[in-house]
C-alpha cells in the first residue's frame, strides 16, 4: 500500500542504503540482496503522527506566560521514554513533538524518527523544517484566566497574539535600522539587544517557522487566518480542528491542512460539535487532512483510526492511509522524504499481519531508514536496538485531558 | 445522501471499500415513504429502512409491532452462525430465529432485507457513565460520583440518570443497545449501578434494572484525602482503605443483627432507626446481587478478593489490567472479570502487548470475561466497544469469545442472560444489522433494533453532518 499510487497486490520494494531504491510488481534489486518474504502480508509507509507530546518528561507546557516562542521541545526530549517504544511497536516512525496548548504562542517542536534505542541526536529527523505551536480557545483562557491574568477570553487570546506580532515587527525594524546604519558605515550604529522570544516571533513573520495551531471552532479558524494574512505568515495546519467541516471550503482555499481526531468529542465545550465525519467531509471540501494521536494511547492504533474513516464517510483505502502517512508528512514539511513508498524516499516501512486499516492489524516489522527497529517475533520487547531500562513520563501524553498536561 | 453519490464517482480501489460505500448509500437512502408504507415496505436487496418521524426523546412514533429481518448472516452467539437467516421480532421480543429455508416470515411483518449483511445481538457495555455526564470539562453537567464519603452504597445512579443525554443516541447507532451505568471509580463503595436500554421515551422506559449491582473499588486512586503532602484525613493509604471497607461491612452485619432483634415480638426499648447506608449494603452482604469490584493491579486484586471472600460477596472483578503475574490465581477465584480497559498502558518495561493480550490469557484459563468502553483517556465511547473486542482478537482471543465478551457474558454476569445478549427466541428484540464484521472499524451499522423497534438512526452528530453536507457537495 504505497499511499501515493495505490496498492500493488503482489508488490516488491528494494531498499538500498536506507532509501527506497525501487518499488513495483518486480524490482531490479541485485542478486545478493537480503530477501524478506512478505507474501500474504501488507506493507505500508511508516505511520506519521503530526501531533504528539510523547517523551517530553511531562514538560509539555511552559505555562508561565502566554507567549513562549523560544521554548525548544528538544530540550525536554527523553529518548528512553516507553511511549516511544509502544508507538514504534504500532508502526509509528515519525513524530512531531509539540508544545502543549496552554499558551497562545507556545514553543518550537522537535521532529523525531522513532529509532528507539539510539541516542537523542540519532533520533532527530535530519534537517526537518522548524515548527512552532500556537493555541487558541479554551485552554489559554482557562490557564491564565484562572489566575486572573490576561487572557481570560477569546478576545484576550487574539489580542495577546496581535500585540506579540506588533512587538516582533518593532524588533525587526530596530534590526533593519541597525543593519542599514552598518551598511552605511555609520559609526554610531548600536546593535539592538538580542531577544530570544522576539527572534522566534520574527522568524514566524519571516516564514521560517511553520505554524501549527491548536484550534477547535469554526470562527477561530477564520480569525486565525485573518491574523495570519494581516501579519503575513502562513498557517501550516490547524490541530484538533473538530469543526472544520463547517468551513472547510473557505479554509481549503488558504492551503492550511488539518490534523484532527477520528472520533473524539464532547470532552469540553469546544469539542461539543465534533462529528466523526469531520475528516472525510473536510477532505471532500478540499482540505488536506491528517489524523493524529495527541495521546500515548491512541498513537498505538492510528491505523485503526484511519480505518474508521472508511466507516465514517466512505474514505477509500488510499485516502484513509494518506491521513496517517503522506498528509501528516506534509504538515511536518517532510513529505518529500517520508510518507509513501516511492523511489528515493527514506525506507521507513511497516509490515502488517493483515490489512492495516482493520481492527485486527498488528505491526510485525518496523523499518526506519532501511534498518529493522522492531520485530514482534523477537522475545522481550521486540526491539532490535534497545536493551536497557525504559523511562516512563506517565501515560496520557494528551494536552487536552482533564488533570493531564492540559 | 448526495455525499455518498459523490463518493460513487471517486476512484474506489478495493472491493471492500466499494462495498462499504455502496452499503452506506443503500442503507441511508431508502425513502421514508417506504418506511411509512402501510403493511411494511417491500425492501430492496441489501437495503434496510430508516424509521420515520421521531417522538419523545428520539423514539419512533407508532413503530410496527411485527418485524422480520431476512437474508442476513446471523451471529447468534449461543448456537453458531446462520448464513442465510431470518429473525422475527414481535411485540418487542425475538419471536423466531432460524435458517431462511425453515423460518416463516409473517406476511404482515415489516421486512428488513439484510442480504449481504451481518446480523447480531445488540452490544452490552459492561461499564459506562452514560447519563451521568454530558461535557466532561463542564462540572455542572456531571453527576459522576458522590465524593464526600468513600463508603456511599446508598447513592443510586438512577437518581441522576439523564435519559435525554445527547450521548446515548451517538452510541446506540453503532449497535450498543444495553449498558451498565456506573458511578465513577473514585470511592471504595461508589454506589449502585443501573442496567439501561439505550432507547426509550423517558427515564422509566430506559432503565431496565435499577440498583443491579454495587460499584466497589480497591484502587490507589481512592486515597484522595491522603495521597500527597499535607495529607491529614483517614484513609490516606491502601491499609486505611481496606480497614474502612471491612469496618463498613462489619457495621452492616451489626446493624442487621440489631434490626433483627428489634423485629422480634418480645423486643423492648427504642427501635433502631433505619440507616439507608447500611440498608443499601444488605442485599450484597446476603449475596443476592453482585458487587463489581474494581482493582487494577495484581496486588490490589488479591486484597479485594480477600475482603470479598471474608464477607461472602458475589464478585464481578473489574478493571483488571496489570495482572499478568496472577492469571492462574484469578482463574481459581471462579469469578467473572471485566478486563481492562485493554488500552491501559503496560507497566514501564513490560512488553507493548502485555495488556492487549490479557483478555485472551484469562479466557484461555476458563475465566468468563467482558469488556467495557470506559478507559483512561478523555474519550470513553460505547460506540468503540466492538473495536476493543476486535483488538483482543488480534492479540489471541478467539473471535466467538470476543463477541460473547460484549454481548452474552456481561448479560450473564449481571443476571440478565435470559433476556439479553444473544439471538434466541424469547429474548428482548435488540438486534443490529451491519454491512460486515461488527468488530472491524471499517464496518458500518445500518440499522439497530431496540425492544423490537427499528430506531431512528440519528444523533446530534448525524444532524450536524447533514446540516453541513451541502458544503461537501459544492462543485469545485
Amino acid at each position: 500500500m504505497t499511499a501515493s499510487h495505490g496498492t500493488l497486490e503482489r508488490g516488491s520494494v528494494w531498499v538500498h542504503q536506507g532509501k527506497i531504491a525501487g518499488v513495483g510488481v518486480t524490482v531490479s534489486a541485485p542478486a545478493d540482496a537480503t530477501v524478506i518474504d512478505a507474501t500474504g502480508k501488507f506493507l505500508t509507509p511508516g505511520i506519521i503522527d503530526p501531533h504528539s507530546h510523547s517523551a517530553l518528561s511531562n514538560d509539555i507546557n511552559e505555562a508561565t506566560s502566554p507567549v513562549t516562542p523560544s521554548m525548544m521541545m528538544i530540550d525536554a526530549f527523553d529518548n528512553m521514554d516507553s511511549a516511544l517504544y509502544r508507538a514504534l511497536a504500532a508502526g509509528v516512525t515519525t513524530e512531531l513533538l509539540l508544545h502543549g496548548s496552554a499558551n497562545i504562542i507556545g514553543g518550537q517542536a522537535v521532529v523525531i524518527k522513532n529509532k528507539f534505542g539510539l541516542s537523542r541526536d540519532q533520533m532527530l529527523f535530519p534537517n526537518a523544517p522548524r515548527s512552532i505551536k500556537f493555541a487558541s480557545g479554551e485552554n489559554p483562557k482557562r490557564v491564565y484566566g484562572s489566575r486572573n491574568e490576561l487572557p481570560s477570553t477569546r478576545m484576550g487570546n487574539f489580542e495577546v497574539m496581535r500585540q506579540s506580532f506588533e512587538d516582533a515587527r518593532a524588533y525587526m525594524a530596530s534590526w533593519d535600522a541597525y543593519n542599514a546604519k552598518v551598511a552605511k558605515n555609520d559609526k554610531d550604529a548600536t546593535a539592538p539587544k538580542r531577544d530570544l522570544k522576539l527572534e522566534a516571533l520574527a522568524d514566524v513573520l519571516r516564514g521560517k517557522l511553520m505554524v501549527q495551531i491548536h484550534c477547535y471552532r469554526a470562527d477561530e479558524f477564520l480569525t486565525e487566518e485573518a491574523i495570519a494574512r494581516e501579519y503575513g505568515y502562513k498557517i501550516r495546519a490547524f490541530h484538533h480542528a473538530l469543526e472544520m467541516y463547517k468551513v472547510g471550503d473557505q479554509i481549503a482555499a488558504t492551503g492550511t491542512a488539518i490534523a484532527t481526531f477520528a472520533d473524539w468529542w464532547g470532552y469540553k465545550d469546544e469539542a461539543w460539535d465534533a462529528i466523526p465525519w469531520n475528516a472525510t467531509m473536510s477532505m471532500r471540501e478540499g482540505v488536506r487532512v491528517a489524523l493524529k494521536s495527541d495521546s500515548n494511547d491512541y498513537i498505538r492504533r492510528l491505523n485503526q483510526e484511519a480505518g474508521k474513516m472508511i466507516h465514517y464517510g466512505g474514505a477509500t483505502e488510499d485516502e484513509a492511509l494518506q491521513m496517517i502517512t503522506l498528509n501528516p508528512a506534509w504538515i511536518i514539511g517532510v513529505d518529500d522524504r517520508v510518507g509513501s513508498i516511492d523511489t528515493g524516499k527514506d525506507a521507513d516501512l511497516v509490515l502488517w499481519n493483515v490489512d492495516p486499516l482493520s481492527t485486527y492489524a498488528r505491526a510485525e516489522k518496523v523499518y526506519i531508514d532501511g534498518e529493522l527497529f522492531f520485530d514482534s517475533s523477537l522475545s522481550g520487547f521486540g526491539t532490535t536496538r534497545f536493551h536497557g531500562v525504559m523511562h516512563s513520563s506517565g501515560f496520557t501524553g494528551a494536552e487536552d485531558e482533564e488533570g493531564g498536561g492540559l | 445522501m448526495e455525499r455518498h453519490r459523490q463518493q460513487g464517482v471517486r476512484t474506489v480501489h478495493t472491493a471492500a471499500s466499494m462495498l462499504a460505500a455502496l452499503c452506506l448509500f443503500a442503507g441511508l437512502s431508502v425513502t421514508r415513504a417506504q418506511a411509512q408504507a402501510a403493511g411494511g415496505p417491500k425492501a430492496r436487496p441489501g437495503s434496510v429502512t430508516v424509521p420515520a418521524a421521531t417522538g419523545p426523546n428520539g423514539t419512533a412514533i407508532a413503530p410496527p409491532k411485527l418485524v422480520a429481518i431476512t437474508g442476513g448472516k446471523l451471529l447468534t452467539i449461543t448456537h453458531g452462525t446462520i448464513e442465510n437467516g431470518v429473525i422475527v421480532l414481535e411485540d418487542g421480543k425475538i419471536a423466531a430465529v432460524g435458517p431462511a429455508a425453515t423460518t416463516k416470515v409473517p406476511k404482515d411483518a415489516q421486512v428488513f432485507d439484510a442480504r449481504g449483511m451481518t446480523v447480531y445481538p445488540g452490544l452490552f457495555d459492561a461499564e459506562t457513565n452514560l447519563g451521568l455526564t454530558e461535557v466532561e470539562a463542564d462540572d455542572a453537567s456531571n453527576d459522576l460520583v458522590e465524593k464526600s464519603d468513600e463508603i456511599s452504597p446508598q447513592m443510586r445512579v438512577v437518581d441522576a440518570f439523564h435519559a435525554e443525554t445527547v450521548r446515548i443516541p451517538v452510541q446506540r447507532i453503532n449497535g450498543v443497545t444495553n449498558a451498565i451505568v456506573a458511578p465513577a471509580s473514585e470511592d471504595s463503595v461508589a454506589g449502585q449501578d443501573a442496567l439501561i436500554q439505550l432507547y426509550g421515551k423517558d427515564r422509566n422506559a430506559m432503565i431496565l434494572t435499577p440498583d443491579i449491582a454495587l460499584a466497589m473499588n480497591f484502587e490507589g486512586d481512592v486515597r484522595r484525602k491522603g495521597n500527597g503532602p499535607g495529607a491529614s484525613k483517614f484513609p490516606s493509604t491502601r491499609m486505611g482503605l481496606a480497614t474502612q471497607l471491612r469496618q463498613a461491612f462489619l457495621d452492616t452485619q451489626n446493624y442487621m443483627a440489631e434490626q433483627a432483634a428489634a423485629a422480634k415480638p418480645d423486643f423492648k426499648g427504642t427501635k433502631p432507626k433505619k440507616d439507608l447506608k447500611f440498608e443499601a449494603l444488605i442485599p450484597y452482604l446476603k449475596g443476592e446481587k453482585p458487587v463489581v469490584f474494581g482493582a487494577y493491579e495484581s496486588y490490589e486484586v488479591e486484597v479485594a478478593m480477600g475482603i470479598a471472600q471474608e464477607f461472602h460477596l458475589k464478585v464481578i472483578l473489574n478493571h483488571v489490567t496489570h495482572a499478568q503475574d496472577l492469571l492462574d490465581t484469578i482463574a481459581s477465584y471462579k469469578v467473572p472479570v471485566i478486563v481492562g480497559s485493554i488500552y491501559d498502558a503496560p507497566e514501564a518495561n513490560e512488553r507493548y502487548d502485555a495488556v492487549f493480550s490479557l483478555p485472551a490469557e484469562l479466557q484461555k484459563r476458563g475465566v468468563k470475561i467482558a469488556l467495557a468502553s470506559l478507559s483512561n483517556g478523555p474519550v470513553s465511547d460505547s460506540r468503540n466497544l466492538p473495536y476493543a473486542a476486535g483488538y483482543a482478537v488480534a492479540y489471541g482471543l478467539p473471535y466467538d469469545e470476543a463477541m460473547k465478551a460484549i454481548t452474552l457474558n456481561p448479560a450473564e454476569m449481571f443476571g440478565v442472560g435470559d433476556q439479553l445478549g444473544s439471538l434466541d427466541v424469547g429474548k428482548v428484540g435488540n438486534v443490529v444489522i451491519a454491512n460486515g464484521d461488527p468488530l472491524d472499524v471499517r464496518t458500518s451499522v445500518q440499522q439497530v433494533f431496540i425492544g423490537g423497534v427499528a430506531i431512528p438512526m440519528t444523533s446530534r452528530q448525524t444532524q450536524l453532518r447533514d446540516q453541513y453536507l451541502p458544503l461537501t457537495q459544492k462543485p469545485k
